[in-house]
C-alpha cells in the first residue's frame, strides 16, 4: 500500500462523481477523513462500509426510505475494529439494494450504482479537481452496465480507479466492507472485475449489521488486491460475545492449527462441479473458464483436478428463496415506524402500520409477501421445514466432497476422491446491460435470484469461497472451501491467481 | 319516608352448577421471572417499579434497534428449570430451542416475540390439589401441565383518549413504555381438568405460593406478575380463551359468568364459537371476531443456539429447592412435630415477598424443633408448648415496633438452646406464669440480653410464681374480695340466685365469661405471680360457696 492521491483529492473526487455514480449514501466530511489520519507520514488505508452496517458517527439507512435519516448510536463490531486500525479511514456509507434484497444494484431509494469497470471515471474530472475548476461528470451511457448487488457501492467504490494518479490503477478505496446473503459480494465483484470474500458464517461477527437473512448473512470484503482482503480478514476474523451466531472460540482454536495453506509446498486437489454445467451459460465465458480449467489440469506438479458432482446443489435456489424471505420478512417486521424511522402523516389510521410499510421498496415487499406466505401455517410444513430439511442434506452433501473435517459435523461417506476446494464460475455471464437486467426482472420476479445460482448454494452451507477475475475478462472463477478453512481458501486462491488468473 | 328500591334488596343471584352442564376450564399461565436482567439483554429487569419513567430500563435491544441481537440470560434457565423440577415435569428438554411469533402490534417492537413454540424447555408436568391441604372437594386432584416454556414480554400500551379511532376521531395518543418489553416470562399450560371454579382459584394460590417459595417471580397479580387466560367450555359448547385475567376475583367472576352463558347458549341449541373474550368486571365479551384469525407464522429463531445444558447443572438447580411444600406442612402437621394448622400458616406461608426471611424463621424453628425432641426436652416433654411460644409469642413479639428487632438479630442474641430452656421452664409450670413468661419476653427483648439465664431473670425481676396451696385461706379471701370489689355483680348475682343445676346454656356462658374477667383482675392483683387456672378456681370455688352470701350482699 504505497502512498498514492491525497486524501483532500480522493474526497473531493468521490463528492464529485457520486451525483453521477450513487455509490455513496453517505460521504464522510472531509474534517472527520483529515481527524482520522492520524499519521500523515505513513500511507493511509481508505476504506467504506455498506449502509447496513452501523458506525455511530454515520446515518444508516439501507437504502431505504423506512430508514431515512435514521442514526444509530452505537458501531457494529467490524466497523469497530476498523476503527482502531491506525491510519484506517472510512471514506463513508455505500450504496446497496434496499436491505440487502437484489443482485443488480438497481434496487435502491438512492437510485442504482454505474459500473466503474464498463464506465470508467473520466480524466477530465480530476483534471478539474486539480485545476479547482467546476466540471461535468461525462460518461459514456452506450455501454451502462449494472454493477450487480447487492453490495453494489462496495463493489463500485473498491473496483473504481482514480484517473492520472501517479500510482498504477490506483482504486479509490483499498478495499470496502459489503455483506453476502446469497452471493452479494461475489456476483457484484464479478461482474466489477475485482476480487471478494465471502468468510465462513459464523467467522465475522454480524453486530451491527442489519440482517436481511440471518442464518445466511455473512460480511464480506471486497478489494482489486487479494492480499488487502487477506489482511483485513485477519482484522475481522473474531470471536464476539455480542453475536450469539459468532464461531465460538473452541471452534476457533481448533481450527487455528489446521486451517492454513503452504503456498509453495502444498498439493490442492480441485473439484469442479459437474451440476453448474448449465446450458445457460455462454459460449464466449465458457471458453474463457475452460482455458483457465486446463491449464490448471496441465500443472499436475501442483494440483489435481477432477470432477465432482453434488446432486442436491440443483435444489438450492427453490431451498434459498423459501428460508430467505421467510427470515427477511421477519427481520422487516420491526420497522413499524414507532421508535425510529421517518415520521409519517396519520399514524392514527385503523392500521397505523400501513403507511409506514408503503416506504419499503418494490422487491421488498415482494419478497416480505414471499416470505409471510412461505411460513402462514397452512404451507409451513410443505415450505420452509422442507426447505429446512433439504438445506442440511445440502450441507452434508458439500461436506462429504472435502478432505478437511468439517468442525461440527461429521462425514457420512468415505469416498475417497475427496478435494481440498472446488471450483466453478462466480456469475453465468459478465455484467448485463441496465436495460436488459431491468426487462427480465419484469418479466419474472423470481429471475433476479437466478443470477446468484453459483453463489447461492455456497451461502446455504456456511462455506467460505472467494470470487476471483480471470484477468480483465469480465468474467469471475470462485473458490470454495470447508466450513472453516478461510485462511486455506484465501491461500490457495493466492498461488492460482498468480499462476493462472493475473 | 323514603321508599326501598327493591331490586337492591334482592339477593345477589346465587351461582349454582347445574348437574347436566359440567364444567371444564384450562388454563395459561404467564409468570414473570425476577431475574437482575431481561431476557435477551443486560437491561435492568424492573418494569413495575419504574412505571413512571416510561422507556428508562431499555437498551438497543429491546428497542429493536436494527443490527443488535439477543443475548441470553442463563439465570432465566436456571428458575425456569427450578420451576419446572418442582411441578414434576417428566420430561425436560435438555436441547430446547427458541422461535419467533410474528404479529403487528405497537406493544410488540421487534414484530415478533421470542418463544418456545416447536421444542419447549419442559413437558408433561402435574400439580397435586389435596383437599386436607388445599380445601378442594375433591379428596385428591391431580392438575396436568402440558408445557412449560420461556418467553418474551411485550412493552405496553397506554391509550390515552384513542377510543374513537374507527370513526376518525384520532386526538388521542397512542404511547408505548418499552420497559416491560423482553422481560422473561414463563408459560404454564395446564391441561383441561379444572371441573369447578374452586379448583381454579387454589391451583391459582397454590402456583402464586410456589413461585414465591422457589423465588423465581414476586407474585403479585396487581403488578402484573402473574396473568391468566382461562379456557372454559361446558359440555359440547366451544371452548372460549378469557384473556388476561388480573386477579383470582376477576377469574371467578369471569368463569361464573361464562359458565352461565354458555349454559344458556346450550338451553337454546346453541353452541356458540371458539372464540376470544375479554372481561370488564360485569361480564365477558368478544375480543376479536373469529373470521379474523391470526397467523402467528412461527418459525425457528436460528440466530439463537439452542438451551443446552449438563445433568449437573440440573441437579444442582434441584439441590437449590430447599424442600417440597406439601412434603413439608405434612410433615410438620404430624407427630412429633405436632404443629397445629394456625401455626402452619405462619411458619409455611410465602405471602410476603420476603422470602429469604420465612425460610430462615422455618430453619430457625426447625433445628430448634430437632433439638428440644431429640436431646434437650426436660422431663414435661410437650412441643406444642414451643410451637407455642415460638409461633405465638416469639414471632408476633418481633412484629412490634416497641421491640424493633429483626429476626436476624434474634437469631444473633438467642441460641436454639437457650428458647429450649424456656420452654422447659413453662412445661414445668413451677417457677413462672404464662403470663409473666410474656412479661419477662418483652424485657428480655427491649433491652436485647443475649442468651440470658431465665432463672436468674424470674428471681431478680421478682416474677416468681407464687403456688396457690402456700397461701393461707385468708390471702385467698382478700384476692377473691378484691377481686369481686371491682367487678359490676349484679348479673352474675342473678344467676346465683338459682340453683347451680337449674342453669341455662346461657347463664353458663355468662357464668363463665364472668369468671373470664376475674381471672384478668386478679392476676393485675397478683402481678401474675398466681397461675391463671389456679385464680379460676379460686374464683369459681368462692363463687359458688359464697353463694347466698353474695346473693344477699348484692340485691
Amino acid at each position: 500500500m504505497v502512498n498514492g492521491t491525497s486524501l483532500k483529492e480522493v474526497h473531493k473526487l468521490i463528492e464529485t462523481i457520486n451525483p453521477t455514480y450513487n455509490i455513496f449514501n453517505k460521504i464522510t466530511s472531509l474534517n472527520e477523513l483529515l481527524k482520522q489520519q492520524k499519521n500523515t507520514n505513513k500511507p493511509v488505508v481508505r476504506y467504506a462500509l455498506k449502509d447496513n452496517i452501523a458506525s455511530s458517527d454515520l446515518p444508516m439507512t439501507c437504502s431505504s426510505k423506512i430508514l431515512m435519516g435514521f442514526q444509530p448510536k452505537y458501531d457494529a463490531t467490524v466497523t469497530h475494529l476498523l476503527k482502531k486500525q491506525d491510519n484506517w479511514v472510512n471514506l463513508g456509507k455505500l450504496n446497496l439494494d434496499e436491505f440487502g434484497m437484489g443482485s443488480g444494484g438497481v434496487h435502491s431509494s438512492f437510485g442504482p450504482v454505474k459500473n466503474p469497470l464498463y464506465n470508467p471515471i473520466p480524466e477530465s474530472v480530476m483534471d478539474s479537481i486539480r485545476n479547482n475548476t467546476k466540471c461535468d461528470v461525462d460518461i459514456d451511457y452506450s455501454e451502462n452496465r449494472v454493477t450487480g448487488g447487492s453490495s453494489s457501492g462496495s463493489t463500485a467504490l473498491a473496483s473504481a480507479i482514480i484517473p492520472k494518479s501517479n500510482i498504477n490503477d490506483e482504486r479509490i478505496a483499498h478495499f470496502t466492507l459489503g455483506t453476502d446473503t446469497g452471493g452479494s459480494v461475489r456476483l457484484p465483484a464479478a461482474w466489477c472485475n475485482i476480487s471478494s470474500f465471502k468468510p465462513s458464517y459464523g467467522r465475522i461477527s454480524r453486530f451491527g449489521v442489519v440482517p436481511y437473512a440471518q442464518s445466511l448473512d455473512t460480511v464480506g470484503i471486497l478489494s482489486a488486491d487479494v492480499n488487502t482482503i487477506e489482511t483485513v480478514y485477519d482484522v475481522l476474523n473474531q470471536y464476539d460475545p455480542k453475536d450469539p451466531t459468532s464461531m465460538n472460540e473452541s471452534i476457533r482454536n481448533e481450527l487455528s492449527y489446521i486451517d492454513r495453506f503452504d503456498e509453495i509446498h502444498d498439493f490442492v486437489s480441485i473439484g469442479v462441479i459437474q451440476e453448474f454445467n448449465i446450458s445457460g451459460i455462454p459460449n464466449s465465458t465458457n471458453e474463457i473458464y475452460t482455458q483457465v480449467l486446463s491449464e490448471i489440469l496441465s500443472d499436475e506438479k501442483n494440483f489435481d483436478l477432477k470432477s465432482v458432482s453434488i446432486e442436491k446443489i440443483n435444489e438450492s435456489l427453490p431451498i434459498y428463496f423459501t428460508i430467505a424471505p421467510a427470515e427477511a420478512s421477519s427481520n422487516l417486521a420491526r420497522f413499524d415506524g414507532i421508535r425510529y424511522g421517518p415520521k409519517v402523516e396519520d399514524k392514527t389510521d385503523v392500521n397505523i402500520f400501513e403507511n409506514t410499510r408503503n416506504l419499503f421498496g418494490d422487491e421488498v415487499q415482494k419478497r416480505i409477501l414471499l416470505g409471510n406466505y412461505n411460513l402462514s401455517s397452512e404451507v409451513y410444513e410443505d415450505k420452509f421445514k422442507k426447505a429446512q430439511i433439504l438445506r442440511t442434506e445440502l450441507i452434508e452433501a458439500f461436506n462429504n466432497c472435502f478432505k478437511d473435517k468439517h468442525p461440527l459435523y461429521n462425514s457420512t461417506d468415505n469416498m475417497s476422491d475427496k478435494v481440498d476446494v472446488l471450483i466453478s464460475l462466480t456469475g453465468v455471464d459478465k455484467a448485463p446491460l441496465l436495460s436488459e437486467f431491468l426487462s427480465s426482472n419484469s418479466v419474472s420476479p423470481l429471475d433476479e435470484f437466478c443470477n446468484d445460482v453459483f453463489t447461492i448454494p455456497m451461502s446455504l452451507a456456511g462455506l467460505p469461497c472467494i470470487s476471483i477475475p480471470i484477468r480483465d475478462t469480465g468474467i469471475s472463477i470462485q473458490i470454495t472451501g470447508q466450513y472453516g478453512y478461510d485462511k486455506k481458501v484465501l491461500g490457495i486462491a493466492k498461488k492460482i491467481k498468480s499462476k493462472f488468473l493475473d | 319516608m323514603f321508599k326501598i328500591n327493591k331490586v337492591l334488596l334482592a339477593p345477589p343471584k346465587k351461582f349454582k352448577y347445574l348437574p347436566d352442564y359440567k364444567f371444564k376450564c384450562g388454563i395459561e399461565i404467564h409468570t414473570q421471572l425476577n431475574t437482575k436482567y431481561k431476557l435477551f439483554s443486560n437491561s435492568r429487569n424492573d418494569s413495575f417499579r419504574f412505571m413512571d419513567q416510561p422507556n428508562s430500563l431499555v437498551n438497543n435491544y429491546d428497542l429493536a434497534i436494527p443490527g443488535e441481537q439477543p443475548m441470553f440470560n442463563y439465570e432465566v434457565l436456571k428458575q425456569a428449570l427450578k420451576l419446572a423440577s418442582y411441578l414434576n415435569f417428566q420430561q425436560i428438554n435438555k436441547n430446547s430451542k427458541f422461535d419467533r411469533k410474528h404479529y403487528m402490534y405497537p406493544d410488540n417492537p421487534q414484530g415478533y416475540q421470542i418463544t418456545q413454540k416447536f421444542e419447549p424447555l419442559a413437558k408433561h408436568g402435574s400439580l397435586r390439589l389435596t383437599k386436607f391441604l388445599d380445601g378442594i372437594e375433591k379428596e385428591e386432584k391431580l392438575i396436568r401441565l402440558s408445557t412449560l416454556q420461556i418467553e418474551q414480554d411485550t412493552a405496553k400500551t397506554i391509550l390515552k383518549d384513542f377510543d374513537d379511532v374507527e370513526n376518525g376521531e384520532h386526538s388521542g395518543m397512542l404511547k408505548i413504555d418499552c420497559n416491560r418489553n423482553n422481560v422473561p416470562l414463563i408459560e404454564l399450560v395446564t391441561e383441561p381438568d379444572f371441573e369447578d371454579i374452586k379448583e381454579v382459584l387454589t391451583f391459582v394460590h397454590k402456583y402464586q405460593q410456589i413461585v414465591r417459595f422457589l423465588d423465581v417471580c414476586k407474585g403479585d397479580m396487581e403488578e402484573g406478575n402473574l396473568r391468566f387466560d382461562v379456557n372454559i367450555n361446558v359440555n359440547d359448547h366451544h371452548i372460549a380463551e378469557l384473556k388476561n385475567l388480573p386477579t383470582p376475583s376477576a377469574i371467578e367472576s369471569a368463569l361464573k359468568y361464562e359458565y352461565n352463558r354458555q349454559v344458556e347458549n346450550l338451553k337454546e341449541g346453541n353452541k356458540g364459537s371458539k372464540e376470544t373474550r375479554s372481561w370488564d368486571g360485569e361480564k365477558t365479551f368478544l375480543l376479536r371476531d373469529k373470521n379474523e384469525v391470526v397467523d402467528y407464522r412461527f418459525m425457528p429463531d436460528n440466530e439463537l443456539k439452542p438451551l443446552k445444558f449438563t445433568d449437573k447443572f440440573l441437579q444442582q438447580v434441584k439441590k437449590e429447592i430447599p424442600f417440597d411444600i406439601d412434603e413439608e406442612i405434612l410433615k410438620m402437621r404430624s407427630s412429633p412435630y405436632n404443629v397445629s394448622d394456625k401455626h402452619i400458616k405462619s411458619l409455611l406461608k410465602f405471602d410476603s415477598s420476603d422470602l429469604e426471611k420465612t425460610l430462615k424463621v422455618y430453619n430457625y424453628y426447625q433445628t430448634m424443633a430437632n433439638k428440644y425432641l431429640y436431646s434437650l426436652a426436660g422431663s414435661n416433654q410437650n412441643i406444642k408448648t414451643l410451637n407455642n411460644l415460638f409461633v405465638n409469642n416469639i414471632l408476633i413479639y418481633l412484629q412490634q415496633e416497641q421491640i424493633n428487632m429483626t429476626f436476624k438479630q434474634f437469631e444473633s442474641l438467642y441460641s436454639h438452646e437457650c428458647v429450649i430452656d424456656l420452654v422447659n421452664i413453662i412445661n414445668e409450670n413451677e417457677l413462672i406464669t404464662s403470663p409473666n413468661v410474656l412479661n419477662l419476653l418483652a424485657y428480655v427483648f427491649t433491652s436485647k440480653i443475649s442468651n440470658p439465664d431465665w432463672k436468674q431473670l424470674i428471681i431478680e425481676n421478682d416474677l416468681q410464681k407464687i403456688s396457690m396451696d402456700s397461701l393461707d385461706e385468708d390471702i385467698k379471701n382478700e384476692i377473691f374480695e378484691k377481686v369481686i370489689d371491682e367487678l359490676d355483680m349484679s348479673k352474675v348475682v342473678k344467676i346465683l340466685k338459682k340453683d347451680i343445676n337449674t342453669w341455662t346454656p346461657r347463664a353458663n356462658i355468662s357464668f363463665n365469661n364472668f369468671v373470664n374477667a376475674s381471672i384478668k383482675k386478679g392476676l393485675e392483683i397478683t402481678d401474675n405471680k398466681i397461675d391463671p387456672e389456679n385464680i379460676r378456681e379460686l374464683i369459681q370455688q368462692s363463687l359458688i360457696s359464697k353463694r347466698h352470701e353474695l346473693v344477699k350482699r348484692f340485691t
